[in-house]
C-alpha cells in the first residue's frame, strides 16, 4: 500500500481514534488507576494497594450488588430476550394489526428511563399503587403487600419494567428476520412445515447473529441499569435492589469514598467481559457464527 | 501580484486581530477597578419556599445598598445532595465556590483541611464576634483559622396534629416514651397512624427519632463516644423498632417527601422535624391552629432530660479563598451583613429558620409571628441540652449505610444488637 494511501486512511481515523482515546481508553485508565488509590474527592491520592479489592470483597453490601447484576443479567438474557424473540416471531408472521401492536411494544423504550421508573414506582406504591389497588378490586386484597419494599419481591418488582419493554431487542430480531429469504420459508411450506416448524428449524437458528447482537445490548443494559432501582427503591430494602451501578453511585456520591467506586467499576467491567464471553462460547458451540452479526 | 495580495491579506488579518484582543493593559486594569465585586453564593433554597423568598430579598437590599462596588448573585440548587457534590467537585477542581453553604461534620474535615476556604480570622471583628455562641465559633476554626461562619442550627420538634389526637381520646402530646407506645394502639383503632418515618435518602425523619430515644436514654453523649456500639444504643434500637410499628405501611422505602405528605395529609399524627415543615403545614392547614409543636418524649428513668433538643448539624457559610483581598474583604462583608441582627430577625420570622447568630425578638415580633415558630424559638432556647442529629456526626461511610441498616433493623432482618454492630462497623 502507498504511503500516501496509509497516511490518508490515518487521517480519516485520526478523529475517531482521539475520541476513543478521550472518552474510553484514558477514563479507562484511570479507572484502573484509582482502583489501587483511595481518595475522597478532595484530599490527595494515596496509593492503598490492594486494600479496596479485599474491602469489596469483604463488603455484603458489594456481594450482594454483585449477585443481583448478575441476577439482572439472567433475567435479560433468559427471560426479557426469550420475551422478544417469541413477540418478534409472531409479528413477522404479519397478523392483523401488526403494525399497531409492533408500534404499541417499541413506545415505552422511547420515553426516559426515570420518567417509566417514576410510573412504575406508582404501580407498586403500598398505599396508592395500581397493582394492590387492582388486587383490592378483583377480591384478591390478601395478595397486596408492600413490593417495593418486601426483600421476596423488590427486585422483581425493579425488574418488572425491563421484563415487559421488549421493543427494542424485538426491533433487533425483526429485522434479522426480515433479511432471511423468502425462499427459505416457501420450500418449507411446499414440504408442508406448519409454521410452529418453520420458525423453530429455520427462523430461530438463522437469528443467531442477532441473539449476540441482542446479548451484547442487554448486558451493557443490566450492567448501567441505575434509574429503576435508584428511584423505585434506592437500592433497598436492605441491600435486596442495590446492583453494580447503584453501589458506585453511592460509595462515591454518599460515602466519598472514590477508590473504592472505582474498584467497583473494574469489577462490573470484568463482569461484563466475562458475561460476552460466555455468550459467545455459548453460541459458538450451538453451531451459530455470531462474528457475522 | 500574488505576494502583495498576500501581504496585504496578512495586514488586514493583523489589524483585526489587534482591534479585538481587547484593551491595553493600563486601560484593562483601569476598567476592572470600576467594575464591581461579582460574588456567587450557592443556595440550595429555592424561590417556592419562605428562607428562598427572604434570602433573594436580603441579596437584593445588599446590592442596592453597595451599588456600583459589589454584586451578589445566587445560584440556587434545590436537590441539596447535588447541590453539596457539586461544591465538592468544585472544591476538588480548585475552584472552590465564592460563598457556600454546607452541613458541618466533624467527622468529614476534607473540604476545611483542602487549603481551599477562605480564613475570615481577619474579618472577624469584635461587634461581628459577639454575634455569635463562642462554642459555635470554635467548632468552625480548624488548625487556628475560622473557615466558616455559623448560620443555620435547626431544632426538631414534635409537630402533631390535634384534631387526630382528639379522635384517637389522648388528650395531650405524650410526655413520656411510654405513653407514646401506648398511644400508638389509641391511633391505630381510628384508622391513623402514630408518626411519619422515612428510611430513604438521609433517613432523616427515622434519625431524628433514633437520636431522641439515644439521647433519652444515654444523654446528650449517647452517640457520641468510640464506639456505637453500647447497650444504650442497642436498647435505643430496640424501641426504634417498635416506633416503626407504629408508622405507616409506607414507612419503608419513604423518602422525605412521601413520610412528611403522609402528615400533611392525616395518614400520621406526628412528625419530628425541623422549622422548614411550618411553612407547609401552614399551607395544607390553612394556618397552623390545628398543628401543635412539643418537645419529645423522655424516658422515667433515663439520662434524658425534659426538653433535650436534637439538631440538624450546624449548616455554615463558607468561602473560596481568593487571589483578590477586595474580593475576599467583600464577601466577608456580605456575610457579616447576612449575620446582622436585621437579617436573622428576617430570616427567622418570615424565612422559618432557626440560626446561630443570637436573635433578638421583641415582644411585638412574638406577637405578630408565626406561633409554631415562636414556640420552636422557645424550645430551643429553653432546651437544657442541644444535641447534634445522630447522621450527622457519622463519617461518609457510615452515613451511607445507615438508611439500610434502618430497613434491616424495621423489617426484623437484623436485631438490635446487630444493627448496632453493622452500623459502628461501617462508620470507618
Amino acid at each position: 500500500m502507498r504511503t500516501a494511501t496509509r497516511l490518508q486512511i490515518l487521517l480519516y481515523l485520526t478523529p475517531a481514534l482521539l475520541l476513543t482515546l478521550l472518552f474510553f481508553a484514558l477514563p479507562l485508565t484511570f479507572v484502573g488507576y484509582m482502583t489501587f488509590h483511595s481518595w475522597d474527592g478532595i484530599g490527595p491520592i494515596l496509593y492503598v494497594g490492594l486494600q479496596n479489592i479485599t474491602s469489596l470483597i469483604h463488603d455484603p453490601s458489594f456481594n450482594k450488588a454483585f449477585i443481583n447484576s448478575i441476577i439482572w443479567i439472567l433475567v435479560g438474557l433468559f427471560i426479557h430476550l426469550p420475551f422478544a424473540l417469541l413477540i418478534a416471531l409472531i409479528l413477522s408472521h404479519r397478523p392483523r394489526g401488526w403494525r399497531f401492536f409492533r408500534n404499541v411494544f417499541v413506545l415505552p423504550n422511547v420515553i426516559s428511563t426515570t420518567a417509566v421508573a417514576f410510573l412504575w414506582y406508582f404501580v407498586f406504591q403500598v398505599d396508592i399503587g395500581l397493582l394492590n389497588g387492582i388486587l383490592g378490586a378483583v377480591g384478591l386484597g390478601g395478595l397486596a403487600r408492600p413490593w417495593l419494599f418486601d426483600p421476596h419481591t423488590a427486585l422483581a418488582a425493579t425488574q418488572a419494567p425491563f421484563v415487559l419493554y421488549i421493543g427494542f431487542t424485538m426491533l433487533i430480531f425483526l429485522t434479522q428476520i426480515s433479511t432471511i429469504p423468502a425462499d427459505y420459508y416457501e420450500a418449507a411450506r411446499i414440504d408442508g412445515a406448519s409454521a410452529w416448524q418453520i420458525d423453530w428449524h429455520i427462523t430461530i437458528p438463522l437469528v443467531r447473529p442477532a441473539v449476540a447482537i441482542n446479548a451484547l445490548f442487554i448486558t451493557g443494559f443490566c450492567l448501567r441499569m441505575f434509574e429503576y432501582p435508584f428511584i423505585m427503591t434506592s437500592g433497598g430494602p436492605m441491600d435486596a435492589t442495590l446492583n453494580l451501578s447503584l453501589y458506585i453511585y453511592r460509595s462515591m456520591v454518599t460515602a466519598h469514598a472514590y477508590g473504592l467506586s472505582m474498584a467497583a467499576g473494574s469489577a462490573t467491567i470484568l463482569l461484563g467481559i466475562a458475561v460476552m464471553a460466555l455468550v459467545f462460547l455459548a453460541l459458538r458451540r450451538a453451531g451459530g457464527r455470531p462474528a457475522e452479526a | 501580484m500574488r505576494l502583495r495580495r498576500l501581504s496585504i491579506l496578512g495586514l488586514v488579518a493583523a489589524l483585526t486581530l489587534g482591534a479585538t484582543a481587547g484593551p491595553s493593559p493600563g486601560l484593562a486594569a483601569g476598567r476592572a477597578a470600576a467594575a464591581p465585586i461579582q460574588i456567587t453564593m450557592m443556595s440550595g433554597w429555592p424561590l417556592n419556599q419562605a428562607r428562598g423568598v427572604v434570602l433573594q430579598g436580603l441579596v437584593n437590599q445588599y446590592n442596592k445598598l453597595n451599588a456600583g462596588k459589589v454584586k451578589v448573585t445566587v445560584d440556587i440548587n434545590p436537590d441539596w445532595p447535588a447541590l453539596q457534590q457539586q461544591i465538592r467537585t468544585m472544591i476538588s477542581a480548585g475552584r472552590a465556590p465564592d460563598i457556600f453553604q454546607y452541613n458541618f461534620n466533624p467527622n468529614d474535615l476534607s473540604m476545611q483541611k483542602s487549603g481551599q476556604l477562605l480564613d475570615f480570622t481577619p474579618y472577624m471583628n469584635a461587634a461581628w464576634k459577639a454575634r455569635f455562641n463562642p462554642h459555635d465559633l470554635a467548632t468552625l476554626t480548624i488548625g487556628g483559622k475560622l473557615l466558616s461562619i455559623p448560620f443555620e442550627a435547626d431544632g426538631v420538634g414534635f409537630y402533631y396534629n390535634k384534631a387526630l389526637f382528639k379522635k384517637a381520646g389522648i388528650g395531650a402530646f405524650p410526655t413520656t416514651w411510654d405513653q407514646f407506645f401506648s398511644d400508638c394502639g389509641r391511633f391505630k383503632k381510628v384508622g391513623v397512624a402514630a408518626i411519619s418515618l422515612q428510611t430513604q435518602d438521609d433517613a432523616w425523619l427515622g434519625t431524628n427519632i433514633l437520636s431522641y430515644l439515644a439521647i433519652g436514654l444515654g444523654g446528650p453523649s449517647a452517640y457520641f463516644g468510640r464506639s456505637l456500639d453500647t447497650p444504650t444504643m442497642v436498647r435505643a434500637a430496640t424501641l426504634m423498632k417498635q416506633v416503626f410499628a407504629c408508622s405507616t405501611a409506607d414507612a419503608m422505602g419513604a423518602n422525605y417527601d412521601v413520610a412528611s405528605n403522609d402528615f400533611l395529609l392525616g395518614r400520621t399524627a406526628m412528625i419530628a422535624d425541623g422549622p422548614w415543615a411550618i411553612g407547609p403545614i401552614e399551607k395544607q392547614f390553612k394556618g397552623a391552629a390545628q398543628i401543635g409543636l412539643a418537645p419529645a418524649p423522655t424516658f422515667a428513668s433515663g439520662a434524658g432530660k425534659p426538653g433535650d433538643l436534637v439538631t440538624d448539624a450546624q449548616s455554615p457559610f463558607a468561602a473560596g479563598k481568593q487571589s483578590s483581598p477586595r474580593k475576599a474583604a467583600a464577601i466577608a462583608n456580605f456575610l457579616e451583613f447576612l449575620t446582622s441582627p436585621g437579617s436573622v430577625k428576617q430570616l427567622t420570622l418570615q424565612g422559618k429558620l432557626l440560626l446561630s447568630p443570637k436573635l433578638q425578638l421583641t415582644a411585638g415580633d412574638q406577637q405578630g409571628a408565626d406561633p409554631l415558630l415562636v414556640h420552636l424559638i422557645s424550645l430551643y432556647e429553653q432546651a437544657p441540652r442541644r444535641v447534634v442529629e445522630m447522621t450527622r456526626i457519622l463519617k461518609p461511610a457510615g452515613e451511607a449505610k445507615l438508611p439500610s441498616l434502618l430497613q434491616g433493623l424495621a423489617l426484623g432482618s437484623l436485631t438490635p444488637a446487630q444493627f448496632v454492630q453493622q452500623l459502628q462497623a461501617s462508620n470507618h
